[in-house]
This record gives C-alpha cells, sequence and structure tokens, in this order.
C-alpha cells in the first residue's frame, strides 16, 4: 500500500479512528493486524515471510536470554543473522550472484548456463530484515534486554509506518515505547501533520515533479544535450532526497500521530560540507546501522590508517549492496568509500568541522565546500540511477563532453531551491517541524503552510493519473 | 476585550486570512506555472470583418491555439485562410473548395492533420491508384470555427471566383443550423466576434456576466485555473460527481436538442433556415457548374454510445427520448430532395472508434485518427460514385448514386 494512494487515505482513517479508542494491549494487537493487512496488501504472501523473520528472532532473543555459554550464544546469534540474512540474499541477491558468476566464466572461456530464477523481491525486506538483526545482535551484545511479549516484538517488526522504507528503528527504541501506554496529544498529533505536510510536498510537489525530467533524461543519455544531462543530475539529486526524506517524514508523521517518536532519517544533507557529514545526515538509520553493526566491530578507526581505510571501503562497499543487487550501486558504494577515504586523508586525523562559521570567509569556504560535496554526491547519483554500468558511462561522457549546455531545465532548479529552503528553514531553525511547534512567527507559519498545502494540491492532481511509487520500495 | 474591539479582533482575521490566501493562490500559480505547466486556452484573436462572409481569419496571423489536449499551429495565409498560399490553378489540378465550420478547419490539430490535407492526399491516393489518370488534388480550406449555413453559403461567393473550383465540398455537422435568417452583420473586435445581428435589429453583445467574464479570463492566463478547471470537469470520477451536481446548464440540453423526440419546434425552425441557406448554396454551385458534396460529419455522442449515454445522464434525459440519427435524417433527406451527394463517414468511424479513439477525450472534436479514418471512406464513396473527377475518369451512368440514410418521410 502506498502513502500516496486513495487506499491508503482509507486505511488510514479507519486506523485514526480506532486506534485512539482502545487500550494498550487492544492498541498493540490492532496496529499489528494493521501493519499486516498494510504489508499484504502488496503481495499477502510475503507476509510469511516476514512472520518467519519475526518468530526466529523472537524465539533467538528468549533464548539468548537464558543462555549463559558463550558458543551457544554465538551459535543463536548465527542462527538469527543466517536466517535473516539467508531470506535477504536469496531474494535480493541470488539471481545477481549467478549472472555475475556466469558473466565471469563466459568471460575466462567457459560456457556457463545457470539458470535464473524467476523471484520478485518481497517489498521492504532489506529494511525488515536490518531491523529485526539490530534486536537480536543488542541482545546478543547484552545491551537489550528481550521482550517476552511475541505481540510487541511481532509490531516492532512490522510497524506500518516504518515497514516499507524505514526508518530502520532500532529495538531499544521503538520496543519499549510499543511496550507502555502511549500519550497521544494535541502537539503530538499538529506535529505528526506537519510532518505528513512536509513529507507529501517532499513527495508529491517535489519528487513525483522532477520524475519525468528524470526519466526522460535517463532513458536515452546519449540523445540529450549537456545540459539536459546536468539537468537530469541535478534533478535526480533533488528527486530521490524529496521522495525518500518525504517518505521518512510521512512515516514518521503518522507514527507521531499514533503516538510513537521515531529516529531522524535525515537532517539537511545536502547543506553538507563534506561528504563524512553527508553520511552522517543522509540516512541515518542505514549509516549508524553500518557504523554499529559492520564498521566498529571490523575495527573501526582503532587499528590504524589502512585498516580505517579497508574497513571504510568494506563499509561503502556492502552499503551499495545492500541498495541493490546490481553493478551500479555496488560501484556506486565503492565511490562514496573512496569519497570518505579520501575525505580522510584530507583531513590528516583532524575531526571534520560540522558546525557553522562565524565570518564571512569563513561563510565563503563554507559555501564552496557544500558546493564542491553537492556535486561529488550528485554525480554519484548517476550510477545509483543508471540499470547498467554502460548506460553510466554514456551519462558521464556526455555530461563533461561541455558541447551544447542547452535545454538546462529551469523547473530543476526551482524544485531544488524549494528543497533546500526547507533544509535552510530547518537548519536554521533547529527544529523540522517548525511550523507546529514554534511559538512565534504565527502569520509567517500559516503562510508556509498554506504554500505547502497549495502545492501538493496542484501537484496531486497534476499527477492523479500517475501514482509514482518511492523510490526507496526497490531496495 | 470591549465588544467593539472584538469586532475588530474577527475582521482583523479575516482580513488576514483574505491576504494569506491571496499570496497562497499566487503561489499555487507560480508553482503550477513553473512545475506543472498547463495548455491554458487560447484567446485566438486572430479573426477579421470581411465584407462578404462577416468574418474570416485575420490574413497572415499566426498563433497557438490551445488546449488541455492540444496545443496547434495556426498559421493563415494572405488571403486570412488556414491553408498554404495558392497561385492561379494549373493545368491538370482538380480543385476542391472544403467548407465547414470548426471539424473541417481541425480544431486542435496541425494543418497537415487537418480535414483538408488529409482529404486531398486520400484522394490523390485513390486516383493515383487507378491506371491512366493523372489529376492533381488540391483540396482549399476555406472553414472557420463557429460558421454556420449562412457562413457556408456566403463562403462560397467570397472564395468561388477567387479559386475557380472544380468541386464544392461542405463539412456538415448536426449541431450546425442557423438562428437567424436575413444578412448577418458581425461585430469583430481586437481579433474576437463580440456581437451578430440582423440588419434592422440591436446587436446581440456577447459577456456582461462577470464571473463567467473571470472564468474566461482565468482559463486564458491562469495555469492553476486550468489544472483545477480539468480536475473538476473531467476527472473521470470528480467529474462525473461534479456533472451530477452542476445544474443542468442550457448550454448542454441544446446540444442535444437536435435528437431529441419529437425534435422541438425550434430546431426544426432553424433547420428550415438552415436548409434555405444550403439550398442557396445549392444554387449558386449549379450555376457555377459546380459540383456539391456534403459529408455528414458525425458528433462524438454519434459515433460512441457510452458518451451519448454520459451527456444525457447529465441532463437528466433517457435514451427512449432520443434519436441519434434524427438530424442525419434530415441531411439525407434534404440531400436526396436537392439531388445532393451525401458521402458518410460514420460506420468507418463507428468501427475505427471500437479500437482506436477517434476524438480527444475531453474536446467533442475530432482527432487526427478519426480525420483519417473519415477521408479514406469518404474518398473511396467519392470514387465509387463516380463523382467528378472521377466521372470523366469513368461513365457516370454505370455508377448507381445512392444516398445513404432512412426513409424520412416526415421531412421531404
Amino acid at each position: 500500500m502506498l502513502f500516496n494512494s486513495l487506499v491508503f487515505i482509507g486505511f488510514i482513517t479507519i486506523v485514526f479512528l480506532v486506534y485512539p479508542r482502545l487500550h494498550l494491549r487492544a492498541q498493540n494487537i490492532f496496529l499489528l493486524i494493521a501493519s499486516y493487512v498494510f504489508y499484504g496488501y502488496w503481495d499477502w504472501r510475503f507476509t510469511f515471510l516476514l512472520l518467519t523473520s519475526t518468530v526466529v528472532d523472537f524465539w533467538v532473543g528468549r533464548q539468548l536470554e537464558v543462555t549463559e555459554r558463550q558458543r551457544s550464544r554465538k551459535f543463536l546469534l548465527l542462527i538469527s543473522i543466517a536466517v535473516n540474512l539467508g531470506i535477504l540474499g536469496f531474494f535480493k541477491y541470488f539471481n545477481f550472484f549467478i549472472e555475475s558468476t556466469s558473466s565471469l566464466l563466459t568471460a575466462i572461456g567457459l560456457q556457463a548456463n545457470i539458470p535464473v530464477l524467476q523471484i520478485i523481491l518481497p517489498i521492504g525486506i532489506s529494511f525488515y530484515t536490518f531491523k529485526t538483526l539490530t534486536y537480536t545482535i543488542d541482545i546478543y551484545r547484552r545491551q537489550l534486554t528481550p521482550t517476552k511479549d511475541f505481540i510487541s516484538y511481532a509490531l516492532f517488526t512490522s510497524f506500518f509506518p516504518q515497514i516499507l522504507a524505514g526508518p530502520i528503528e532500532r529495538a531499544a527504541n521503538l520496543l519499549p515505547q510499543i511496550a507502555l501506554p502511549r500519550q497521544i496529544t494535541r502537539a503530538h498529533v499538529l506535529t505528526g501533520l506537519n510532518l505528513i505536510m512536509l513529507g507529501f510536498f517532499k513527495k508529491v510537489a517535489i519528487a513525483d515533479t522532477l520524475a519525468p525530467i528524470v526519466a526522460k533524461v535517463f532513458l536515452d543519455p546519449s540523445a540529450m544535450t549537456c545540459g539536459q544531462l546536468w539537468s537530469g543530475v541535478y534533478a535526480y539529486t533533488f528527486q530521490i532526497y524529496g521522495d525518500f526524506s518525504g517518505y521518512t517524514d510521512i512515516a514518521r508523521g503518522l507514527a507521531c500521530v499514533l503516538g510513537f517518536k521515531s529516529m531522524e532519517n535525515f537532517n539537511a544533507p545536502y547543506l553538507s560540507k563534506s561528504v563524512t557529514e553527508f553520511w552522517r545526515k543522509w540516512h541515518i538509520s542505514l549509516s549508524t546501522w553500518f557504523l554499529d553493526y559492520l564498521y566498529i566491530p571490523l575495527g573501526g578507526n582503532r587499528l590504524g590508517k589502512v585498516r580505517t581505510y579497508i574497513n571504510l571501503f568494506i563499509t561503502m562497499l556492502l552499503c551499495g549492496l545492500w541498495h541493490g543487487a546490481a553493478w551500479p550501486f555496488v560501484i556506486w558504494g565503492i565511490i562514496h568509500g573512496l569519497y570518505l577515504i579520501g575525505h580522510r586523508i584530507i583531513l590528516k586525523g583532524k575531526k571534520a568541522e560540522t558546525s557553522w562559521p562565524h565570518t564571512f570567509s569563513g561563510w565563503l569556504i563554507c559555501i564552496v565546500k557544500i558546493f564542491i560535496t553537492f556535486h561529488l554526491v550528485a554525480l554519484a547519483w548517476v550510477l545509483f540511477r543508471s540499470s547498467t554500468l554502460d548506460g553510466a558511462l554514456v551519462y558521464y561522457m556526455g555530461l563533461f563532453s561541455l558541447q551544447s549546455l542547452s535545454g538546462f531545465s529551469v523547473p530543476v532548479l526551482f524544485a531544488g531551491i524549494l528543497i533546500i529552503t526547507l533544509d535552510i528553514a530547518q537548519t536554521w531553525i533547529g527544529n523540522q517541524t517548525w511550523i507546529a511547534d514554534m511559538q512565534k512567527h504565527a502569520i509567517l507559519r500559516y503562510t508556509a503552510a498554506q504554500f505547502m498545502l497549495i502545492s501538493v494540491l496542484a501537484a496531486t492532481i497534476a499527477h492523479l493519473e500517475t501514482v509514482t511509487p518511492f523510490i526507496y520500495f526497490q531496495f | 476585550m470591549p465588544n467593539k474591539l472584538r469586532k475588530y479582533v474577527w475582521l482583523k482575521r479575516v482580513i488576514l486570512n483574505a491576504i494569506v490566501l491571496s499570496f497562497a493562490l499566487l503561489w499555487g500559480e507560480a508553482f503550477t506555472v513553473i512545475l506543472l505547466p498547463q495548455n491554458v486556452d487560447s484567446k485566438m484573436n486572430i479573426l477579421a470583418s470581411d465584407p462578404v462572409i462577416g468574418y474570416i481569419y485575420m490574413p497572415n496571423a499566426s498563433t497557438y491555439e490551445k488546449g488541455r489536449e492540444y496545443n496547434a499551429l495556426y498559421r493563415i495565409n494572405s488571403l486570412g485562410l488556414r491553408d498554404r498560399e495558392y497561385g492561379p490553378k494549373k493545368d491538370g489540378v482538380f480543385r476542391v473548395l472544403l467548407l465547414g465550420d470548426s471539424f473541417s478547419v481541425s480544431h486542435g490539430l496541425a494543418i497537415e492533420d487537418s480535414l483538408s490535407r488529409q482529404m486531398e492526399r486520400a484522394l490523390q491516393e485513390v486516383a493515383d491508384t487507378q491506371v491512366g489518370t493523372s489529376v492533381k488534388f488540391e483540396v482549399i480550406n476555406t472553414a472557420v470555427g463557429g460558421y454556420s449555413p449562412y457562413n457556408y453559403w456566403k463562403a462560397y461567393l467570397r472564395w468561388a471566383p477567387v479559386f475557380k473550383p472544380d468541386l464544392v465540398l461542405l463539412g456538415l455537422s448536426p449541431d450546425d443550423y442557423d438562428s437567424s435568417n436575413g444578412e448577418l452583420i458581425y461585430i469583430i473586435e481586437n481579433g474576437s466576434r463580440v456581437a451578430s445581428f440582423r440588419e434592422g435589429h440591436e446587436p446581440k453583445k456577447r459577456g456582461g456576466n462577470l464571473v463567467r467574464n473571470l472564468r474566461k479570463w482565468l482559463s486564458w492566463n491562469s495555469d492553476f485555473y486550468i489544472l483545477l478547471r480539468n480536475f473538476f470537469y473531467y476527472n473521470e470520477l470528480v467529474g462525473r460527481l461534479s456533472t451530477k451536481f452542476t445544474p443542468k446548464s442550457e448550454a448542454r440540453l441544446n446540444q442535444l436538442q437536435q435528437f431529441m423526440l419529437p425534435q422541438p419546434e425550434i430546431i426544426l425552425e432553424h433547420w428550415a433556415k438552415s436548409f434555405s441557406y444550403l439550398e442557396k448554396l445549392h444554387e449558386s454551385t449549379s450555376a457555377d457548374n459546380v459540383e456539391l458534396i456534403i459529408i455528414p460529419i458525425p458528433l462524438k455522442e454519434e459515433i460512441d454510445a457510452a458518451v451519448f449515454q454520459r451527456t444525457l445522464t447529465a441532463c437528466g434525459l433517457k435514451l427512449e427520448q432520443m434519436d441519434i440519427n434524427q438530424p442525419l435524417d434530415q441531411i439525407a433527406a434534404f440531400c436526396r430532395k436537392r439531388n445532393i451527394p451525401l458521402l458518410d463517414p460514420r460506420p468507418a468511424i463507428k468501427a475505427r472508434n471500437m479500437e482506436v479513439p477517434c476524438y480527444f477525450v475531453y474536446d467533442g472534436h475530432w482527432i487526427p485518427e478519426g480525420i483519417h479514418t473519415a477521408v479514406v471512406s469518404i474518398a473511396h464513396q467519392w470514387s465509387n460514385l463516380h463523382l467528378p473527377p472521377w466521372n470523366k475518369i469513368s461513365s457516370r451512368e454505370d455508377a448507381e448514386i445512392k444516398y445513404i440514410g432512412r426513409t424520412a418521410a416526415k421531412y421531404r
């Protein structure tokens, strides 16, 4: 079920009407049923995968609590990892590895006719797999006490605002909220609605409006002028941000109205002064997952320079692979790994500057840094959007041919200004939901809300016949 | 707070809300113009007065006809026709003068897709496939949107001496009837028809209604308005609902009057007036020894039963109260009486429309596919009936001229 669909409006209306009238236990059961309906609406068969993962991890969690022997605990953790990554690997990576192996064997002159499987990637599998893994790993590390209530745990894994595209919430954050009575105040509702409105603005008014421009340019980059190709890069850069952060805002807003506090997933990433900072602000729930459960266990930066670089490289390579079972994603991950290594080399052991400057020259340098970081990230998105490496290569060659800058799209620039303005407001005010939460400037906030609503209305009507799914659903 | 002041607080809120709403609407307009541009309606202020017909297109004018589904270039030639430039008639050229209204001028379509060009190509194709013929067709488009039988007759008088046609082709729609007889006078201001009246009568000026004028202005200038209008009128679900709740407008009802059983007196009168002009047209062409052919151009309702049913529902009428073939029968009866060949493209368009759309979705006019289907059918009927120039290619006596349509004794 898509957030931007008519059926979801009906679904959420029922949820909002019924949910507040129930007591805690009934609320959890109701939300669990709603979550399974939400997830199963796309294809009910995949609810069994979700249930399998839930049952296994709940059982592993319970066993880890009562098992003291380190070897047995390790074995239990391995069961959880094997089941979860096994399901993910089979559905997401099986064909990729088969095809890659076939290509490799053919390249060295061996005939390989390994059949690929006709399988569909279950929506949101990468997100809930990583989410459930945090549960067992944290219990294994003795950082979390397992829950004894299966309903609570099942709701944690399937919580409908987060199941399709995150945020990849930590068990330590969400499970206590499920277990304790939730308060739904007027402030909760207003903040939640602010987030939902913001999310729809980013998704429908920005991302969906840019989608046709992106689709046209990436369909046949060789037929585009240099100006059109640059437009395409910027359009996709803003589209993916509007799409994904829009989804996150809607998800967080829905959770907020239901009385839950979700973790932040984006914090004005395109205002980053370095790629290192970008990864602290972009898809925060994933980047911190990789930090906590991969980079640090690999040794992080504690084992010397070279080992740090290797760890960064491995982490980003796997981060790329997490996004999709295709070589462009892998290369995208590698490029970001190289960006991070490059930044570390430039820093020479110093810490990356994250605060804002106080002098004019400081601002100038800061703007240059933001400009460079933005373009490094934007150029890497070409790989992310291209379906093949050859396609990406053609795109890059066209981009840097600098033959004709005609065809540069003004709407892309306008959409970019809008989304960056939102980020600047968020950074400046220090609060994403300033329209609802701020006490001052009522007229200004009211006007901003009207502007957003009218933009969403216009864009919704304009895109009515083409509901665009969220980009991150494919991961 | 004293009551007096409280009143002002309320007023202040209203004013503030109005200001914010105005800014929001302006923002909506800017947002739509930049990110979601719409095809605003075209003004098409390219009409010019003409002493014979009343009005024609402004010579050498150029503009775009824009609507939700089209954005067509109108380039007018030096004579005031939506066509190429023509010199004196050359040997071996068979000139057809096309008379008609918006269907014939091909509303919303590029000139290459227009009825005149497609007709020309279709006739040429049929002629080229016949051995021993070297005739070259020229179909001259004299049609102008809004013309009716009075204008067709006048248009013939105006253009026949200029082009010396060998044949006149009239595209006649079932809603092409005149409400007045006698010489009409048109007032053209700033390229637009603002009034028409009979000699000795007061001109009936258009406009005057503030809301209607505002809506018209918005439809010409506001992308945001067009976006909302299209949604509320044309969206599959919302459009149907809004049609249901919109009062049955006179304009909608007028569209159906010619199909009603029995046909309203007023429509019978209008047809009688129209046929009187068509008689004059026929007399003029006969005097010049030029053959007149009539093509009854079908409305979308006549082709698509679902569209007809929707219009009926919107007007609160039932199918039993209607005869969809009634106007065609009237035209056929007239043609039979005057011995004017009538080439009906309906069966071909109906069959084609089952496979691919032949009309715009929201607009009532036909699209290139509809015209193509029509002209292919017409060109074949034309040659099969040995109408000029085929009467010279093979003997006309061999051919049996068949007029289509059912017996309509009551109109004889």
